[in-house]
């Protein structure tokens, strides 16, 4: 396992993609600060929400995230390396798992980096727009940095459940392709759904329980307001996603040691 | 230690209602060179594929001593292999797929002697992307020996190889083989596997039709001597009196066993006043024999 895990970082490493995304992750929170900054009286994103989203990463890290997760798998079905990984001593169960652990590594690292480029970008550019120790006044009382924290800590469950279905597809079609597009869809064509779904819930409350209504959870932790919409409490969000997240990936461990190569 | 390599007992193996594999059962002997010759699509990849928990398949696998299947292949690590086309990661030097893939102690000093052996060093700091297709399949092969494995499987190694590789390649695998290594290697290129192979199998249509080594093959297989006489037609007269065997080539051609003498056939001649001017010697090579036992094995299956 630790080999695999080894194996799985080498590689990780080795991409240039690797740090390229972490530049672009830098200069894109770096800059939206600036912009912030240039534009202190704008309404339509003052500086404080945009912090909560850590000057935008947030939603980067989940296109980053979908593209990463896809294609950790499906490259080794592309370029036939699968057949090398497979023919070592382990498992079909350890190879895949080793891939989450890495990806789930992956993820902290990317969240804990934009984190700190948002603080960085709050310092230097927008430090005398907010405090992050006053009350959000939009929020459930919560400090501006406490608000920053349960933003990113949420969005965090969202995008693992997010990923697992990216997994489930990249083992069940081998395609990175199939695997993005359903991670997208997942995703941000939910949102163009959900009123429909939201409508439907009102009509039979067991709708509530699909696993596109958790994928509200870190909306719902920035905007309590939701709850009357999604009918769910904030713990059975959390519950539910997690729940689901180990669902999906469950099924596809399942499937990818079925899976001849 | 005369417990096999490998041993493979009754495999079967069906891609729907396609059988592929048909009871196989064979072993390998360590320090062997085992040819597994075949056509395009007999099964070789396939059968390749299940010793390697690549493919499932019913039937006992068993490395060194110890079974192994699609689910349970601990004992892999002594099992190096080169399957189908060499895959490679675009994204990484050669040198990176030798790191990421060596494992034990004196990881390094291998990788370097392994770039050595197979004459990498020129290349192998490049991109993998830029590799042409024998670049990589010795990286390929490079990584199936990296590790001293106990018994390493090449599923046509040679291919994409041009002639100074091949012969490096035949160097290698006869210098592996003298310290212990056991190979287990396919190939349509018949010739190729009868300078450097021990043992050999023979599939064909899924089923091994033939287990032998190659020096019975070869010796089982006929030899032609081809006489250039003073006078032909008077030798081929005299020959057939004597009782040998002759082909309706022009030239009296004399069908004769391995062991077969020279001096007899020239006395013979002689005393009859014929002068041989030459002796050519023809040896039907392994291609021929293997052709031979294939049609044979389709003619029994059609008679
Ligand atoms: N994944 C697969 N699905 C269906 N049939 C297959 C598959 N792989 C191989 N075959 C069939 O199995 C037979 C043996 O193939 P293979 O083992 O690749 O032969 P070889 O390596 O000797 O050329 C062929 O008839 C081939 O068409
Ligand atoms: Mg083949």
């Amino acid at each position: 396992m630790r080999t695999l895990l080894w194996q799985e970082a080498f590689k990780l490493l080795k991409k240039k993609s690797t740090y390229w995304v972490t530049i672009f992750l830098i200069i894109s929170g770096l800059g939206q600060a600036f912009l912030e900054k240039l534009y202190p009286h704008n309404k339509v994103l003052t500086a404080p929400m945009a912090f909560s989203s850590s000057f935008g990463a947030t939603t980067w890290l989940i296109f980053i995230m979908i593209a990463a997760c896809a294609t950790v798998l499906s490259m080794e079905f592309q370029y036939g390396t699968v057949k090398e990984i497979i023919y070592q001593q382990y498992s079909r169960s350890t190879i895949l798992i080793s891939k989450w652990l890495v990806m789930l590594g992956y993820s902290i690292y990317l969240y804990v980096m934009t984190g700190a480029v948002a603080l960085l970008g709050k310092v230097l550019f927008v430090n005398d727009q907010f405090s992050l120790t006053a009350i959000d006044p939009y929020s459930n009382h919560l400090t501006f940095l406490q608000q920053w924290l349960a933003s990113m800590s949420s969005s965090f469950m969202t995008l693992w459940l997010v990923l697992s279905v990216v997994f489930l597809f990249a083992t069940l079609f081998r395609s990175a392709t199939m695997a993005v597009t359903a991670g997208i869809v997942a995703f941000f064509a939910f949102n163009a759904v959900s009123v429909l779904m939201f409508k439907l819930i009102t009509k039979f409350n067991w709708v509530k329980w699909n696993p596109f209504n958790f994928l509200n959870f870190s909306n719902q932790i920035t905007d309590p307001a939701r709850h009357t919409l999604t009918q769910l409490s904030d713990t059975q969000l959390l519950i539910g996603s997690l729940g689901y997240t180990a669902l999906f990936l469950a099924i596809g461990l399942f499937s990818f040691r079925k899976q001849s190569v | 230690m005369n417990q096999p390599i490998l041993a493979v007992h009754q495999l079967n193996k069906s891609f729907g209602a396609k059988q592929v594999l048909h009871d196989i059962s064979f072993a390998c002997q360590r320090g062997h060179v085992i040819g597994l010759v075949g056509a395009n699509g007999a099964g070789k990849t396939t059968l390749m594929k299940a010793i390697l928990g690549l493919t499932t398949a019913t039937g006992q696998i068993s490395i060194d001593g110890q079974s192994t299947s699609f689910d349970h292949h601990e004992v892999l690590h002594e099992v190096g292999a080169l399957i189908e086309y060499p895959s490679i990661y675009p994204f990484m030097s050669g040198r990176d797929h030798l790191k990421l893939f060596a494992k034990g102690p004196r990881r390094h000093q291998r990788i370097e002697q392994t770039i050595a052996e197979l004459h990498l060093a020129k290349y192998i700091d490049r991109p993998a992307k830029g590799y042409s297709l024998g670049m990589k399949q010795k990286l390929g092969i490079a990584l199936a020996i990296l590790n001293d494995p106990k018994l390493v499987i090449l599923d046509e190694p040679m291919n994409g190889l041009d002639p100074q590789a091949n012969k490096e390649l035949r160097e290698l695998i006869i210098s592996k083989r003298q310290a212990g290594t056991t190979f287990l290697i396919s190939s349509h290129i018949l010739g190729e596997l009868q300078r450097i192979a021990d043992d050999l199998l023979i599939i064909d249509h899924g089923k091994i039709v033939k287990q032998t080594t190659m020096a019975d093959l070869l010796a089982a297989s006929s030899h032609q001597l081809i006489l250039s006489t003073s006078n032909d037609v008077k030798a081929r007269k005299v020959l057939t009196k004597a009782g040998y065997q002759l082909t309706e080539d022009p030239k009296p051609t004399i069908q004769v066993g391995a062991e077969t003498k020279l001096e007899p056939i020239l006395d013979v001649l002689s005393q009859q006043q014929v002068t041989v001017l030459d002796v050519q010697h023809h040896d039907a090579d392994l291609e021929d024999s293997v052709l031979k036992l294939l049609d044979h094995n389709q003619l029994q299956k059609e008679g």
